[in-house]
């Protein structure tokens, strides 16, 4: 384990060897999340499940709007109090069940077992707080250290990131996007976390800018042999980085499996239609095929499979119920009944 | 840092200047004849005349204006009451540190009372504090604050006898006109403070914040609560304006003599040369507060004070 | 691979858009319970107002001797002042002064807000610079001084009262459009219209002003509101509306000899003033967020 630093805090949820070895590492059991806006309930999240083990990464693909951040934030318990609330499912980290612990212990978990980046590095951190002081705040929050220790192991974890430690006492608005992209990384992998949630990385960065932070990403990975689910919306990124691949869809995971089940065999009309919607630079087709129509309104899902609207091969039996998954080849699952 | 303060200092001379000349302006085109008003109405036209040239009343406008930058800024003289022939200067001096007790007093019991209030209600958005709190800081925008006042010497003066309805010696003279002064800044405060509170709670980095572990106390003081003192900040400068403006008010309800006072005086008396000093008396001192404003302002803020230094960041 | 992204420049006034853009504020603005009961009252204060004739169970200058100083009872519904006068019909009467102090101060002040705002907003530059020093100057004299200042070289009146509220209100606007227009200023729908050839007064009435005008309408609500407090505020004092007529605050300053013994002659104009503020804010405060649907769900 790469993890040889000495927590004094000790994650209450104990040795990971103790525990049972058939167990993954993360699992996701039918979440369920709803936000309520102007009176509606929205849909965001509607029965997903999904495993991930140590060292290995998963690619969260979809539109914008699908429901990848909040599942995200609901393994780190970050959803906003106000308006949403998860209404069923569980998540297990080491077989402990995060979403039945107290906010308490969560806040142990939190910046420590699991971290996670955001998608917009222009506004994830604090203003008027210097970058060092907000990455050394998770280590003495999280190690019993002094705030000179915190300091330097901050500035080593820029350093990390690639940048100089002397910029320790700057501030966020003197460095540039792909800069402070850099500082977020540092900032979550501070503790050395176990589970890494990256929040569509790169895209609000410059395509070489993209290059270097993905670079970055998985160098850290193998470092620490973390887990690491990566939300994504270009099939570009999971390539590079990705073992494995759900596809969302309107709050649901349509598609699953290895890298190249989902490359090589894509399955559900959705996830075809998403390649087909990719610019192939080697493609003698005239034009793109885009997906007709529009995701649907959370608020008011459709009966049955909800992709059905826009499905080329939808019939009456996909408009009538849920449809379930089914496996297609070992670990290649799929939610479609055409197939 | 000093480049600022140095240059913040340097703007502070156009705009009081330019506020001594558009007061002068305006008063300038008062209707009626001080003379007059300082002679009494069984005056003969010589005497009249006589004193017209005496106050230079006839000269032209940009040489009465020059001698009064001059008189104002040079000599520090503010001229003489029409009505009394009392120094101006004086007057205010001796009338100035009960305004600014009262003013002080009541920004001070605004600003404790108004923040945590605001603070409250955006932490718990929705439920029956915020509920609670937003009346009340509705109210305290919604009714004249010499209204109040006069609410609060119906009750706590005449009815219950605890304080005392009018007067200046004391300290419970204060009480009461502190309170009334106070309700509407409070009010102000605690509304601006709330929606401030509630727009960076909703941001990114307070998500950041709780990503890291912080307890929601750690991430609403040390995250959300400098970020959104900032517009509160900005809005202490106006409520302070607004302030000044109603304890000229409060200070008629309670007898208190102040500046507001013998500016209304003046008023009602038709001495300009009084209001006219009132005035820009009071538009000084609020220029003064409004560049500790701005200074605090930028104490807080990095990114404005990054605009005047040329190092990087370091503090 | 390369990411499929189209970006294209939209923008959001385009007549049908229009329209739903304002549907959709006005739902949001009738769902706000605060909002609703803002408007309402304040239609209702406006009815009595405009109706007091009718309404009114007697005149405003009706003396009647034998019942000075009546405390609030059937036939005088909030009691009778010094002179005998019933307060209820006065504080009808008195609600014409006040709304038409506040809507016409602020109205006049909102235009004159339009003009600075918008050359000092679009214009930038030198203009703004020059414009902006001079409101710093204004702004730099609170508000209710200006006011006092104005109003006593004005007189006594409706109208001089008018204007010098407007007067005080007119910086704050201004620098409220202005910031907004900057904002907008900077969009690239704006750009496309500058490379289309359209005149700067085509730009600023078809793109900018509508664009950016929404924090000013937000303004000219709690301005209104602002305003009938500081036009209540100058008749207190002995400046703005005076006595006999029966503006709010000058019947509030009437009450004060007698605040001791017939404390009603204080209380009924200070509801009255209230009442209409607080609906003009809850108002105001409606209308903000359902301008601006990001900052609260």
């Amino acid at each position: 384990m790469s993890n040889n630093n000495v927590k004094t805090t000790e994650p209450v949820v104990g040795v990971n060897d103790k525990e049972n070895i058939n167990e993954p590492f993360l699992k996701v059991e039918d979440l369920v999340v709803e936000y309520t806006s102007y009176g509606e309930i929205i849909h965001a999240v509607n029965g997903v499940s999904l495993q991930l083990e140590r060292g290995k990464t998963l690619g969260l693909v979809g539109e914008t709007g699908a429901g990848k951040t909040t599942i995200a934030k609901s393994i780190l318990g970050i959803l906003p109090k106000f308006s949403s609330s998860i209404k069923r499912g569980q998540v297990f980290i080491d077989g402990q069940d995060l979403l039945s612990l107290p906010e308490k212990e969560m806040q142990k978990i939190r910046g420590n077992k699991i971290a996670m980046i955001f998608q917009d590095p222009m506004t994830a951190l604090n203003p008027i707080i210097p970058v060092g002081k907000q990455i050394s705040e998770a280590i003495q929050l999280h190690y019993n250290v002094s705030a000179k220790e915190s300091a330097e192991r901050a500035i080593e974890m820029l350093e990390m990131a690639g940048i100089t430690g002397e910029r320790y006492n700057d501030y966020p608005h003197q460095f540039s996007g792909g800069m402070k992209q850099r500082v977020v990384i540092a900032m979550a992998l501070a503790c050395r976390p176990e589970l890494l949630l990256a929040d569509e990385p790169t895209t609000a960065l410059d395509v070489t800018i993209q290059a270097q932070i993905l670079e970055m990403i998985k160098e850290l990975r193998d470092k620490f042999n973390m887990a690491l689910i990566l939300i994504t919306h270009d099939f570009g990124v999971v390539a590079e980085l990705c073992d494995e691949v759900a596809v969302v869809y309107a709050g649901e995971i349509i598609e699953s499996g290895t890298k190249e089940d989902i490359f090589i065999h894509p399955t559900h009309p959705y996830t075809i239609g998403l390649f087909d919607s990719i610019p192939h630079i080697d493609s003698d087709a005239d034009r793109l095929k885009p997906i007709a129509g529009l995701p649907p309104n959370p608020a008011v899902l459709p009966k049955g499979c909800h992709f059905s609207p826009r499905c080329p091969k939808a019939t009456d039996e996909c408009r009538d119920q849920p449809i379930p998954m089914v496996e297609t080849s070992p670990g290649h699952f799929c939610r479609c009944c055409h197939i | 840092m000093w480049r600022y303060v140095l240059k913040r200092l340097l703007w502070m001379i156009p705009v009081v200047l330019g506020v001594t000349i558009l007061i002068f302006t305006i008063l300038y085109f008062v209707p009626g004849d001080p003379a007059q008003t300082i002679l009494g109405s069984d005056a003969t036209p010589e005497e009249l005349q006589a004193k017209r040239e005496e106050l230079g009343l006839d000269d032209p406008y940009f040489v009465r204006l020059g001698r009064y930058l001059k008189d104002v800024y040079i000599n520090f003289d503010f001229g003489r009451s029409y009505i009394s022939n009392q120094s101006i200067t004086q007057e205010l001096m001796a009338r100035f540190p009960r305004t600014l007790a009262l003013c002080l007093a009541s920004m001070i019991v605004a600003m404790l009372i108004g923040i945590p209030l605001g603070v409250n209600a955006a932490v718990h958005q929705g439920s029956a504090w915020d509920t609670i709190s937003m009346v009340i800081a509705l109210l305290g925008v919604s009714m004249p604050t010499f209204w109040v006042a006069q609410l609060l010497v119906m009750l706590f003066a005449l009815k219950l006898g605890w304080l005392p309805p009018v007067g200046y010696q004391n300290f419970s003279n204060y009480v009461l006109p502190c309170i009334a002064n106070a309700f509407n800044g409070l009010a102000m405060q605690a509304r601006q403070m709330r929606s401030g509170m509630l727009e960076v709670i909703h941001s990114d980095y307070i998500t950041t914040a709780r990503a890291k572990g912080l307890s929601e106390r750690k991430v609403i003081f040390r995250h959300a609560l400098p970020n959104a003192l900032i517009p509160v900040v900005t809005v202490a400068g106006t409520t302070f304006g607004k302030m000044l403006g109603s304890t000229v008010v409060i200070e008629s309800v309670f007898s208190i003599p102040g500046i507001g006072g013998y500016m209304i005086n003046g008023v009602n008396a038709r001495d300009y040369t009084v209001v006219q000093a009132c005035v820009i008396f009071l538009a000084i001192f609020f220029s003064i507060i409004m560049l500790l404003v701005d200074l605090m302002y930028s104490a807080i803020d990095p990114r404005i004070k990054a605009q005047y230094t040329r190092k990087r960041g370091r503090r | 691979m390369v990411k499929n992204v189209h970006e294209t420049v939209v923008e959001p006034t385009t007549k049908q858009k229009k329209s739903s853009l304002f549907k959709q504020t006005m739902k949001r603005l009738f769902t706000n319970k605060g909002a609703v009961i803002g408007l309402v009252v304040f239609l209702i204060i406006v009815f009595l107002s405009v109706f007091a004739p009718l309404i009114a169970p007697y005149g405003y200058t009706d003396m009647d001797i034998a019942s000075r100083f009546a405390a609030p009872s059937k036939d005088h519904l909030f009691g009778c002042d010094s002179m005998g006068r019933d307060i209820f019909s006065r504080i009808l009467y008195g609600g014409r002064y006040s709304l038409q102090i506040g809507i016409i101060a602020s109205g006049c002040a909102a235009i004159m807000a339009v003009f600075i705002g918008s050359a000092a907003g679009y214009f930038g530059g030198k203009v703004d610079n020059a414009l902006m020093r001079i409101l710093d100057v204004i702004q730099a004299i609170p508000g209710m001084l200006l006011s006092i200042a104005i109003s006593a070289v004005l007189g006594n009146g409706l109208y001089e009262t008018i204007i010098a509220l407007a007067i005080g209100n007119v910086s704050t606007m201004s620098r409220i459009l202005r910031g907004s227009i900057l904002t907008v200023r900077k969009s690239e729908y704006i750009d496309a219209a500058v490379v289309d050839n359209s005149s700067n007064l085509r730009i600023i009435r078809k793109h900018i002003l509508p664009n950016s005008i929404s924090p000013l309408i937000v303004q000219i609500t709690m301005g209104c509101a602002h305003v009938i407090l500081v036009a209540a505020s100058l008749s207190f004092i002995g400046l703005g509306v005076q006595p006999p007529e029966p503006e709010w605050g000058a019947m509030l300053s009437a009450g004060r000899s007698y605040i001791r013994d017939y404390p009603h002659m204080t209380l009924f104009p200070g509801i009255a003033i209230m009442l209409t503020v607080l609906s003009l804010n809850l108002l105001g405060d409606g209308l903000r967020d359902a301008l601006d649907p990001k900052q609260k769900r």
